[in-house]
């Protein structure tokens, strides 16, 4: 059989339409995944020792078990508890809570790097230790976890084509459809494959330019 | 509950399953792996760039469309794979192109004297790296290794989605007949948090004891 991608053209927008579902689950799962992540950060490196154990067990349940089991379990088994959310919904909040776990090791190593003259210098100088947490080391660390957290949503955006599993017509879900209607799954699969690989490519790029921008001035093995 | 000890033994089986798929992909990333990765650091310019573009491509694909390429797209060129094997091809290929960066990192982190060394007091290319290299680089090797082969365990619940009875596949369909999914998508949780836990901290270990190997 012949490759023939002149077959997709009818369906374009509609696997546009999926692949701009996919961004939109994309970025708001990684708002969510950064705000969380640098709570649980805070957490674990805070002096309550219950804080930290809870943390640390967040981390490690949620990186350890298969994206697909969280996601049946917050999709298909919520309800049980009289808890319905919707298909988008779950997958931000299944993303950003999977997500959350990977970014607070990026965000929480990036607290760990800063040198503690800085902090001291800064309880010196009378600031509370909100301010100097909020002004001075969250900075400093999400600009050194910068390349950490672009790993974070390349991978958000290779984990959200697993949501075509609870129903939601995202890139991959609307390419099943489009490979069902046109009986060519080979192309679909083949653009789809293409597409990806291209869009986490410019995703890393825009990321490593990001962080030699954030990064500007400072030396390269401290960076 | 009930009826979750009486699915038990069915539930084993898709966990048998699961491990089966996992182990193989393991088995077969391992050997691809290393072969690529011993290519890309010391074989020539084309093969280098080969497996460059192959790595970099394999990793900004989601596994689940890789899968469905080889389980639906593949048939109409000829190929036709049952939904366990092109499971298992498509998880290979994933895990290789880590694996490939596993070998290169750890290789890359072996000082440059050590080969030259080796060429130095005349030993052909093959025993310098089975007698100077690979035993340095295996240290380097196995923690990150054994931390991947959690993703390994984790992409094979994707085969379900192929319709492959392993443990997810077993809990959906038990979940079709007792109309429990929580206690039952926690008990799934609890299985591939145990094999995972259980791995990755097998790694923390192995990489405190060889944190003695630096420069």
């Amino acid at each position: 059989m012949r490759f023939d991608l002149s077959i997709l053209w009818p369906h374009l927008p509609f696997l546009w339409k999926g692949a701009v579902l996919s961004a939109e689950v994309c970025l708001l799962a990684i708002i969510g995944s950064v705000v969380l992540g640098a709570l649980v950060a805070i957490a674990r490196t805070s002096s309550a020792k219950p804080l930290r154990w809870l943390a640390l067990a967040y981390v490690d349940l949620f990186r350890n078990v298969p994206f697909l089991v969280q996601l049946f379990f917050f999709y298909y088994g919520l309800p049980e508890l009289g808890i319905y959310i919707d298909a988008f919904t779950t997958g931000v909040i299944a993303l950003s809570i999977a997500g959350g776990a990977f970014a607070s090791d990026a965000i929480r190593s990036g607290i760990l790097a800063i040198e503690p003259g800085i902090i001291e210098a800064a309880e010196v100088s009378g600031l509370s230790r909100r301010v100097i947490f909020t002004r001075i080391v969250l900075p400093i660390a999400l600009r050194t976890a910068i390349r950490p957290l672009g790993a974070v949503l390349v991978n958000m955006i290779l984990t959200s084509s697993i949501l075509s599993a609870i129903t939601l017509n995202e890139l991959t879900g609307s390419g099943r459809i489009v490979a069902s209607d046109t009986f060519r799954p080979f192309e679909v699969y083949a653009v789809l494959l293409v597409f990806y690989a291209a869009l986490t490519y410019a995703v890393s790029i825009a990321v490593n330019l990001l962080h030699v921008r954030l990064n500007r001035g400072i030396s390269q093995d401290v960076a | 509950m009930d009826q979750i000890v009486y699915a038990f033994p069915f539930l084993l089986q898709g966990l048998w399953t699961t491990i089966l798929v996992s182990a193989i992909v393991v088995a077969l990333s391992l050997v691809i792996g290393a072969a690529l990765g011993v290519g890309l650091v010391y074989g020539p310019l084309p093969v280098r760039l080969a497996v460059r573009i192959l790595s970099d491509c394999v990793r900004g694909i989601p596994i689940l469309v890789l899968i469905f390429m080889v389980y639906y797209g593949l048939p109409p060129l000829g190929l036709r794979l049952d939904p366990f094997w092109a499971a298992v091809a498509a998880l290979t290929l994933f895990k290789a192109a880590q694996v490939v960066e596993y070998v290169r990192g750890a290789i890359g982190s072996i000082p440059r004297g050590q080969m030259e060394a080796g060429k130095a007091i005349g030993l052909i290319f093959s025993d310098r790296l089975r007698f100077v290299i690979f035993p340095q680089a295996v240290r380097r090797f196995l923690p990150p290794w054994i931390n991947g082969v959690t993703d390994a365990v984790k992409g094979s619940a994707l085969v379900s989605l192929l319709g492959v009875v392993d443990l997810m596949h077993a809990i959906n369909q038990v979940i079709g007949r007792t109309y429990e999914p929580l206690p039952l998508y926690l008990l799934g949780a609890a299985l591939y948090f145990a094999i995972n836990y259980s791995l990755s901290s097998f790694s923390r270990v192995l990489e405190r004891r060889y944190a003695f190997v630096r420069e």
